[in-house]
């Protein structure tokens, strides 16, 4: 990895960061209070936490394995991000099903819609990567966005999939 | 265990479990589950949902044999 490449990786996480905080301050600003998980959403979570974590550790031992295997494998920063996307996708799934992802004050749909679009964004220039790029490496074993985008599409598909049960069980 | 009395005394005042949830502060699904006996609340909401139904703890939450 060359330095322009990790201050682009610096950069790109600084800007997240800093986009994070906006969306955070705007749904405060619009609820008029800090929203909060209610109790037993608290501990749903503490429990996907806990189900997130034991996935990255699994996920590690079968990267060291394979990898001290030299069996070809993600390049190494991919690798870490695969790993922490795969984590955050369970740990998302797992709120969403048991009703801790998104605050009682909170609008599903308006999340459901900025998931979607993150994942629209990063799915297409990580499509773009793909096209451009010559080598295969380059074109899916380095291809980060092309990963983020999955992972948030993963998230999507739980959301709408959960969605679809509630609106079922109200019927 | 189904706490079938909190469910009858929601009933009892014609509240829906979201209208109960937003009166104590918690998500409705959070009313479901403590209706369905999947989750044991705090002692503070245990509490809050007693106010807001005008009962006591013994009238909602207390039951004469455990399972």
């Amino acid at each position: 990895m060359n330095t322009s490449f990790a201050f682009g990786v610096a950069i790109g996480l600084m800007v997240v960061i800093a986009a994070c905080a906006v969306v955070v301050k705007m749904v405060k600003l619009r609820n008029g209070k800090p929203a909060k998980y209610d109790e037993r959403q608290q501990a749903a979570r503490g429990k996907a936490f806990t189900v997130a974590y034991t996935t990255l550790l699994i996920y590690l031992a079968v990267w060291m394995i394979l990898n001290g295997l030299e069996i070809p494998f993600f390049a190494m920063y991919t690798s870490v991000l695969v790993g922490v996307l795969i984590s955050v996708a369970v740990f998302a799934g797992y709120s969403i099903f048991t009703d801790a992802y998104f605050r009682a004050s909170d609008k599903p749909t308006s999340w459901i819609a900025l998931i979607g679009a993150i994942s629209l964004m990063n799915l297409g220039i990580g499509a773009w990567h793909a096209i451009k790029e010559t080598t295969v490496q380059a074109r899916w074993l380095e291809n980060a966005n092309l990963m983020v985008g999955i992972m948030c599409l993963i998230v999507l598909v739980c959301a709408l999939i959960k969605r679809a049960m509630d609106r079922r069980i109200e019927d | 265990m189904k706490n079938l009395k909190l469910k009858g005394a929601r009933a009892g005042m014609d509240l829906s479990q979201q209208q109960l949830a937003d009166a104590v502060g918690v998500s409705r699904q959070t009313i479901n589950a403590i209706e369905k006996g999947d989750y044991n609340p705090t002692i503070k909401l245990c509490l809050a949902i007693c106010r807001v139904l005008g009962k006591t703890l013994d009238e909602l939450f207390w039951t004469d044999e455990e399972t």
